[in-house]
């Protein structure tokens, strides 16, 4: 009697919860999301690059290593605070990105988002810690103490950008600069990258899909 | 006697005085990004209107308590951002020109006291012919658009 109370429930429950749940794994695994990149404006890399040691130092006067940017997702931007047009109007895209993912259906984090200075001289830690919050107060400002600890980061991502200082004085000089935001991953690789002009909505859509794909 | 010739100067000084309007030159939708009070440099956005059957040329901006004013473009090339200053803006007889973020933008420099949203600044701008139309700015804090979006903000 004993055996047939396992046949007759027992049994039958282990099989069909087999299925089930093997015909769920399955079905994931077929439906598992492709990244369809001609549709996307971002260049997602098909290996995330590892990133080489670079030392800076946050807003707040905090080192930040490659070692920072591990367990998030980072946008990282490249602009300097005496940038009257692309510079603003880019922090306050990151601000409505930020704004956009804070509604997280799965409440998932926000990521970080970053401006990496490429005028050093200028943009002291002082001068980043007025600048930052004033955009969003989550925001990181990476300065260095010159050119070669900023140009540690630019030169492996491939970021261009040219300080036009015309002469030794001269404080109003501006700064050309690559217009590409670049996202990191939360294992610290750099993962993707969009070009300018940039539209919030649509970066964020992307980045979205883009993170549902590396955490399926 | 003297006191009608001083009536007379006044009165002639007050005329002289009047800003001279260049009335086929109409503006819209001047404003100014606000920027952070350590920002030296702010950006200022306009549509500029020419409804007369020849170009003007703004030349020259002024005013509004700014060490210099210069024009400028934005121009993206090969995915880098850079500012080209501009001697002059030509506004085409009958058409308008848009100043717009990550476009044409008048660049102030060095703002004596700091520009907050909701202040108005008053901008001389000056053509070729020697014309010069004042205008009022209004100081917004952007929102994040590129085509200077206080029409789809998200907040």
């Amino acid at each position: 009697m004993k055996t047939s109370i396992f046949n007759r429930f027992l049994l039958p429950f282990i099989v069909l919860s087999t299925v089930i749940v093997g015909g769920f794994q399955l079905y994931k695994i077929a439906n598992k999301p492709v990244l369809d990149h001609d549709k996307l404006h971002a260049t997602v890399f098909s290996t995330p690059r590892i990133i080489d040691p670079f030392a800076l130092t946050d807003h707040k006067g905090m080192p930040f290593t490659e070692a920072s940017l591990q367990g998030n997702w980072s946008f990282i931007f490249f602009g300097y605070t005496n940038c009257p047009d692309v510079c603003p109007n880019t922090l306050s895209i990151m601000n409505v990105m930020a704004t956009l993912l804070a509604n997280d259906e799965q409440g998932r984090q926000v990521p970080r988002f970053i401006m990496v200075s490429v005028d050093p001289e200028r943009d002291t830690v002082e001068q980043l810690s007025q600048y930052m919050p004033y955009f969003n107060k989550a925001f990181i400002g990476l300065t260095g103490q010159n050119k070669h600890d900023v140009d540690k980061l630019t030169t492996q991502f491939g970021i261009p950008y040219l300080v036009k200082k015309k002469s030794a004085d001269d404080t109003n000089y501006g700064v050309d600069h690559s217009g590409a935001i670049l996202l990191v991953n939360p294992y610290g690789n750099l993962h993707a990258l969009f070009s300018a002009p940039h539209e919030a909505e649509r970066l964020v859509n992307e980045f979205t899909r883009i993170r549902n794909v590396y955490e399926y | 006697m003297q006191r009608l010739f001083s009536t007379l100067l006044l009165a002639v000084l007050a005329l002289t005085s009047l800003p001279t309007i260049a009335e086929s030159i109409t503006t819209q939708d001047a404003w100014i990004r606000e920027a952070p009070p350590v920002s030296r440099v702010l950006a200022g956005y306009i549509i500029i209107t020419n409804s007369s059957d020849k170009p003007a040329t703004l030349v020259k901006v002024t005013g509004g308590n700014f060490s210099s004013v210069e024009l400028h473009q934005t121009v993206l090339e090969g995915g880098v951002s850079k500012m080209h200053r501009q001697e002059n803006i030509v506004i085409p007889a009958g058409s308008s020109v848009e100043l717009k973020p990550e476009g044409m933008h008048m660049m102030l420099f060095n703002p004596v006291k700091p520009v907050k949203a909701g202040n108005i600044v008053q901008l001389e701008l000056t053509f070729k012919d020697g014309n010069t139309v004042p205008v009022k700015f209004a100081v917004k804090k952007a929102t994040g658009g590129t085509d200077h979006s206080h029409h789809h903000m998200h907040h």
